[in-house]
């Protein structure tokens, strides 16, 4: 089924079963189909239901409470597109956020601080930029803002690692700052901190990228911290 | 069939398993199922993806050579056609 031209569409118990496998019957040939639904309007709003084969996202969507038992994950078909899903299959606290080529998961295994939620950030495909957005911030046009985060990779070396950017800005004075987490050991927690000094007050961003050359890179980070002093 | 190799395996948020395959020195596919599968079942599997995105990669490149192809000159459909 295929949702288009920015339909309007409220889908409020859905099942679907994507057949029986792929082979030859009495009416020709037939195959399981590759995707439930074609997701091609940013006003679908799916409130509940199952399916055992995944969604194709072209357009952004936000999903809660959806359960999906197929052994893929929804495909995201644009590298504009976001997928913010939530409560998925029916687990509490079961969330992801996915783009084309990466992903991100809550986790509470390996954390920084042992209580609450660290995230994973997991990249699937070379071809595709895993940059997340930690934080968008007003700050004062004057005095340092130091930005913090801690990050933990599972392999040494520089094919994976996590690396803090506060992005430049011509509207806040500032040139692009990193710090890249090469220094830190596999399996071992390791702060990143960038700062800068605006001359005029506005809004800053900061973001984490997982730079990964294998497409199959993870690294995970906990407890950012913004200042201003 | 191909086999692929497995990156890591892991429970994830949702009690299922989840493992970590590599389809090339460029791409990885997280799989995930109620309980523990063979090799021989995530090979299978990933030999499905690879095959539905060659499928999906050779209709894109027939769409792209149609619309590139509406929209020549007439000139280019009297040299290029």
């Amino acid at each position: 089924m295929q949702i288009g031209d920015n339909s309007e569409v409220t889908i409020e118990d859905m099942t679907f079963d994507k057949g029986i496998g792929n082979g030859q019957g009495k009416h020709g040939s037939y195959s399981e189909a590759n995707y439930s639904i074609y997701w091609n309007s940013p006003n679908i709003s799916l409130q509940g239901g199952t399916t055992n084969r995944r969604i194709y996202f072209y357009k952004t969507a936000k999903v809660s409470g959806f359960t999906n038992t197929d052994s893929q994950d929804h495909y995201i078909g644009n590298e504009a597109t976001e997928l913010f899903l939530a409560n998925q299959n029916g687990v509490a606290g079961a969330g992801k956020y996915q783009r084309q080529g990466w992903q991100l998961e809550p986790e509470t295994t390996i954390r920084h601080t042992n209580s609450g939620t660290a995230w994973k950030l997991t990249s699937t495909n070379t071809g595709y930029k895993a940059i997340f957005p930690l934080a968008k911030v007003a700050v004062a046009g004057s005095g340092t803002v130091t930005v913090k985060l801690w990050v933990y990779r599972t392999v040494n070396g520089t094919n994976t690692y996590g690396l803090l950017r506060i992005p430049g800005d011509s509207t806040l004075g500032i040139s692009k700052v990193e710090m890249n987490g090469t220094n830190g050991a596999a399996n071992t927690w390791y702060e990143l901190s960038c700062s800068v000094t605006p001359t005029s007050s506005g809004i800053l961003n900061a973001e984490i990228e997982l730079v990964d050359t294998s497409g199959s890179g993870v690294v995970y980070f906990d407890d950012m911290t913004i200042t201003q002093t | 069939m191909a086999t692929y190799e497995l990156l890591s395996t892991r429970i994830n948020n949702l009690g299922q398993v989840e493992y970590h395959l590599s389809l090339d020195s460029n791409e990885s596919v997280l799989l995930h199922y109620p309980t523990a599968q063979s090799q021989e079942t995530l090979d299978s599997e990933c030999d499905g993806i690879v095959a539905l995105k060659a499928a999906e990669a050779e209709k894109q490149a027939k769409i792209d050579k149609a619309i590139a192809e509406a929209l020549w000159t007439d000139e280019e459909r009297a040299n290029l056609g």
